[in-house]
């Protein structure tokens, strides 16, 4: 049992103040071991119901068990405070990746478009160039074109080779 | 029936994070020291039982989270404090500089009556570090603590025991001596009017 900031009632408690002769009554009716223990100011006291009723209310507030629901409360609320914390700086972090992500894709997009349209036109290029072989140069056309369909080619070796230098622009791209 | 009871000292620990709080308070009541860094989350406390010119009192010593993070959202167990210990590493500037700013904290969380004469301690800690590593000198802390109203200072080492003792004596006896002036002081001004307006006092059965 502890004490704590005791206040003195507002109101007077005097007036339920159960009388001096029935306190009498009640202790000639107490056991001898309990007339011991209480001291001469006890067994004159009258009982206080508001006393009683004010230590019981302090007894009950300042109980072990009620910091410790304190202890738990601020516990709990630390740690929700921690996690939440944690979870803005990952938003934070997911959303600054995003935009990085949303710019290299923008990025991917325009390389893309400058990739297709450089295409089409060494396409278009390629195509001036062998009619005007074609049609100016037919027997050289004719020499280097059978040159290559009887070229012996390895496709394993190509395709191989082609795998490797693959690989090699993942790892550098993901690097 | 007041006679059985215990006078119940309530001190709040309050500082910056890592500065030693929950050290102290384990050093003073279980005398103990761990090197391992945990953060306090929320807060915690533990009660030693103590004699004070002859009289038994319980210290109920309250560990804070010096990590803003880990900090409780409510500052309940702040109220009802009886002495508020304000905690600094003597190698670390800013968790001096901060001391003034836990002061205020807690003097508006806990709602004090009178604030001028309500008891702090500052407590230095680490001293037991080289020289060479110490940006707060004594007589530094000691004019800051005369500034904020000649406020107890103890220099101290949770690690190596130094000055543990004495300075909780004085925080315990500063405690005392407080909840003894509310227990004189405290008056029930107001009562509650259980009258409500316009509130039909005749019985409607």
């Amino acid at each position: 049992m502890t004490t704590r900031h005791r206040r003195q009632p507002s109101i007077n408690s005097q007036t339920f103040a159960v009388p001096e002769t029935e306190v009498s009554d009640v202790e000639e009716m107490s056991t001898d071991s309990y007339q011991d223990s209480i001291d001469e100011d006890h067994e004159t006291r009258e009982f206080d119901p508001v006393e009683y009723l004010n230590d019981s209310l302090e007894n009950a507030l300042t109980s072990m068990e009620m910091n410790r629901s304190m202890v738990i409360q601020a516990q709990t609320s630390g740690a929700l405070k921690g996690k939440e914390l944690e979870l803005i700086q990952l938003q934070q972090e997911a959303e600054e990746r995003l935009l990085q992500f949303q710019k290299r894709f923008k990025d991917g997009l325009k390389t893309l478009r400058q990739v297709v349209k450089d295409l089409k036109w060494t396409q278009q290029h390629v195509s001036g160039i062998r009619k005007h072989l074609e049609t100016n140069h037919p027997i050289e056309y004719s020499q280097s074109r059978d040159k290559i369909l009887s070229r012996n080619i390895n496709i394993d070796e190509i395709t191989k080779k082609n795998d490797d230098d693959d690989d090699n622009d993942d790892a550098k791209i993901y690097i | 029936m007041s006679s059985k009871k215990k006078t119940l000292l309530k001190v709040i620990i309050l500082g910056d994070s890592g500065v030693g709080k929950t050290s102290l308070m384990q050093q003073f009541v279980n005398g103990k020291f761990s090197n391992q860094y945990k953060a306090t989350i929320g807060a915690d406390f533990l009660t030693k039982e103590l004699t004070i010119d002859d009289k038994s009192v319980t210290m109920q010593l309250w560990d804070t989270a010096g990590q803003e993070r880990f900090q409780s959202l409510g500052v309940a167990f702040y109220r009802g404090a009886d002495c508020c210990v304000l905690v600094y590493d003597v190698t670390n500037q800013k968790s001096f500089e901060n001391i003034s700013l836990w002061k205020d904290e807690f003097l508006i969380q806990a709602n004090v009556k009178n604030p001028e004469n309500f008891p702090f301690v500052i407590i230095g800690n680490k001293v037991d570090v080289d020289e060479n590593k110490k940006v707060i000198n004594n007589k530094k802390a000691q004019q800051f603590a005369n500034n904020l109203g000649n406020l107890p200072l103890f220099q101290t080492s949770a690690k190596e025991a130094v000055n543990i003792d004495q300075a909780f004596d004085v925080i315990a006896r500063n405690a005392l001596q407080q909840e003894e002036n509310d227990e004189f002081n405290d008056e029930f001004n107001d009562a509650i009017n259980i009258q409500l307006d316009g509130e039909n006092n005749n019985c409607a059965c």
